[in-house]
């Protein structure tokens, strides 16, 4: 039988740090979607889910338990991932057109191997997965932040607004018009 | 497409099974009678679809092996702040310590109980002997009602001398338990 959350996190502030790996490995993949989401980097979501996991080791004493540990660490990373962000957006022009580039190059690289699929195929899906990042790109932070939460690990709107620290109704709006944009700058691939 | 005038946050709603049973019943019946409405809620669905599929693959793509490692170099680097300091200092000593504890608690909880009630009692018992005597004290206002008092604590040697100032109509006691010592 799976160890619960709470389990895992009672004996982390035990300084068990087998327990704190068992947490790490559990939701290492999620914490990861949602900064790749984020920042559509792979290196800085890699890098911002480690530092997130690092901030929740440091800090798990403080932790009340009065919400799920995931909310706590979603939070984090949503935290963590606008703050890198804003770090990128102080970067200098040169740099960034130059970075924006290479990420260009990343994302395609890292497009789903379509071996097997029909050309035509194989070009719809790397034209969707382009079009789907960029959509994303144009989304305000709270609004990625909203629609991935959603995505990647099915939050209700109850909890998303408890990572958020907005109210339900804020999530009910900022989700609508996540969608209605992304759906708008999809279109016909959709 | 065809425009309705059901609400479009409606979609969203019943898609994220947000609703409760019965409205949820309702909602999803009038989106499956409505063209417009189940082409908003395919759309939905695919943008969804899109986006997990879009992100699911990105992820499976990276390389974990050297995820754990990694959060451990962080961790070794942090320093340790100084509760965490005294919790590790603590911990053998609560390790072999909790259980004996732990297993005794309804006795611990009742001597702790019991203590707290003794003191409560003898803190509580000066202070009704105290409002006593303050009572006590007051009642000389009582033996005044016809001009007499007694003064029980007077031993046989100790010299009274009662003065009484007739124009503020106050009356002074002097008493001098001291042998041979003059009064005023």
């Amino acid at each position: 039988m799976e160890v619960s959350d709470w389990e895992l996190v009672r004996r982390c502030k035990q300084d068990d740090r087998q327990a704190f790996q068992e947490l790490v490995e559990r939701y290492q993949r999620k914490a990861v979607a949602i900064a790749l989401g984020m920042l559509h980097d792979r290196e800085d979501a890699l890098e911002v889910a480690q530092e997130a996991f690092t901030k929740v080791f440091t800090s798990i004493g403080k932790f009340k338990e009065e919400s799920s540990f995931y909310t706590w660490l979603y939070r984090i990373i949503v935290n963590l991932s606008i703050d890198r962000q804003r770090q990128r957006s102080r970067r200098s022009l040169f740099e960034r057109h130059q970075s924006r580039g290479e990420d260009d190059e990343d994302w395609i690289e890292s497009i789903p191997d379509t071996q097997g699929l029909d050309p035509s195929d194989q070009v719809a899906e790397r034209e969707l997965g382009q079009h789907i990042r960029a959509a994303i790109d144009e989304l305000t932070p709270a609004h990625k932040a909203v629609i991935l939460l959603r995505a990647v690990k099915g939050l209700s709107y109850e909890e998303i607004s408890q990572v958020l620290q907005c109210s339900r109704g804020t999530v009910m709006s900022r989700l609508h018009y996540a969608r209605k944009k992304l759906q708008k700058r999809l279109g016909h691939d959709l | 497409m065809a425009s309705c005038s059901h609400p479009s946050q409606l979609i969203s709603l019943v898609y994220d099974n947000e609703l409760d049973e019965a409205r949820h019943y309702v909602a999803a019946s009038q989106i499956a009678d409505c063209p417009a409405c189940s082409h908003r809620m395919q759309l939905l669905e695919h943008t969804h679809e899109a986006l997990c599929q879009t992100l699911d693959e990105e992820v499976s793509r990276l390389d974990f092996s050297d995820f754990w490692p990694r959060i451990e170099q962080g961790m070794a680097a942090q320093p340790p702040s100084p509760a965490s300091q005294w919790a590790h200092r603590f911990r053998p000593w609560r390790m072999q310590w909790h259980a004996p504890l732990s297993w005794h608690i309804p006795v611990w909880a009742t001597t702790v109980g019991l203590c707290l009630f003794a003191a409560a009692v003898s803190t509580q018992l000066p202070t009704s002997r105290g409002a006593v005597h303050i009572q006590t004290a007051r009642k000389p206002a009582l033996v005044a009602l016809n001009n007499q008092a007694q003064i029980e604590s007077l031993s046989a040697t100790s010299a009274v001398l009662v003065w009484n100032e007739p124009t503020s109509n106050a009356t002074v006691i002097w008493v001098d338990e001291t042998p041979g010592e003059k009064l005023p």
